[in-house]
């Protein structure tokens, strides 16, 4: 039996090891009432049942190779940067958002100066990690 | 060129081009164009060249007229 895709291996381990969790804990602190149970049940099945199918496609040479070719399709790639360069402007838009959020309550403690630096300083840091990681990240990859 | 031309269903072309079958249905739609290895992959297949495949003098012209108009 060969691995062909680690990663997938380990994430499909990590699913039927959730549903085993969820199971135990199902069983020793059973919740109430149908809904819960119902929850339990799908959640339950649902991590084995896509634990179980990861560990077989990286078990699957052919299963790998497709998607590590679906994986390197250039539209994919392409469509995948600019995915990510668009969350980057939604993250420091948010950013922005938020410190001014935080600058408007701060305002009502009579640290308006502060909560504008603090903000500011927030939103500086973030964009600029942000850059500095999606930089990196694509000088490796294109 | 669509993959009919050459007897082909989308999904043989892409298997033939290394790509997906989405890839080879936006570029027959003009939607995306295609890298140049990619589209010397696809003129191997046609049994063309590049510059048949990609109507290259025709978009030049084409693109010339709207930057002149720009």
């Amino acid at each position: 039996m060969k691995i062909y895709n680690v990663k997938g291996l380990a994430t499909g381990l990590g699913l039927i090891a959730m549903g085993i969790v969820l199971t135990v804990l199902a069983v020793i602190k059973p919740q109430p009432g149908v809904a819960n149970l119902i929850q339990n049940v799908v959640l339950i099945a649902l991590s084995l049942i896509l634990g179980v199918a990861a560990v077989a496609r990286a078990l699957s040479k052919g299963a790998t190779h497709s998607e590590r070719l679906a994986e390197r399709d250039e539209r994919q790639v392409l469509i995948r940067m600019r995915a990510n360069t668009l969350t980057l402007k939604i993250v420091v838009g948010a950013a922005a958002v938020v410190a001014l959020a935080l600058a408007v309550i701060d305002r009502g403690r009579d640290d308006l100066i502060m909560g504008i630096i603090t903000g500011s300083l927030l939103t500086l840091g973030v964009a600029f990690w942000a850059w500095v990681g999606a930089t990196a990240h694509f000088n490796r990859k294109l | 060129m669509t993959a009919a031309a050459a007897g082909l269903t989308q999904q043989q072309l892409a298997d033939l081009c290394h790509v997906s079958a989405r890839t080879i249905i936006s570029i027959e739609k003009g939607q995306y164009s295609p890298s140049l290895m990619l589209a010397y992959r696809m003129a191997q297949v046609f049994q063309t060249d590049v510059e048949t495949l990609c109507r290259l003098a025709e978009n030049k012209e084409m693109e010339d007229r709207e930057i002149e108009n720009l």
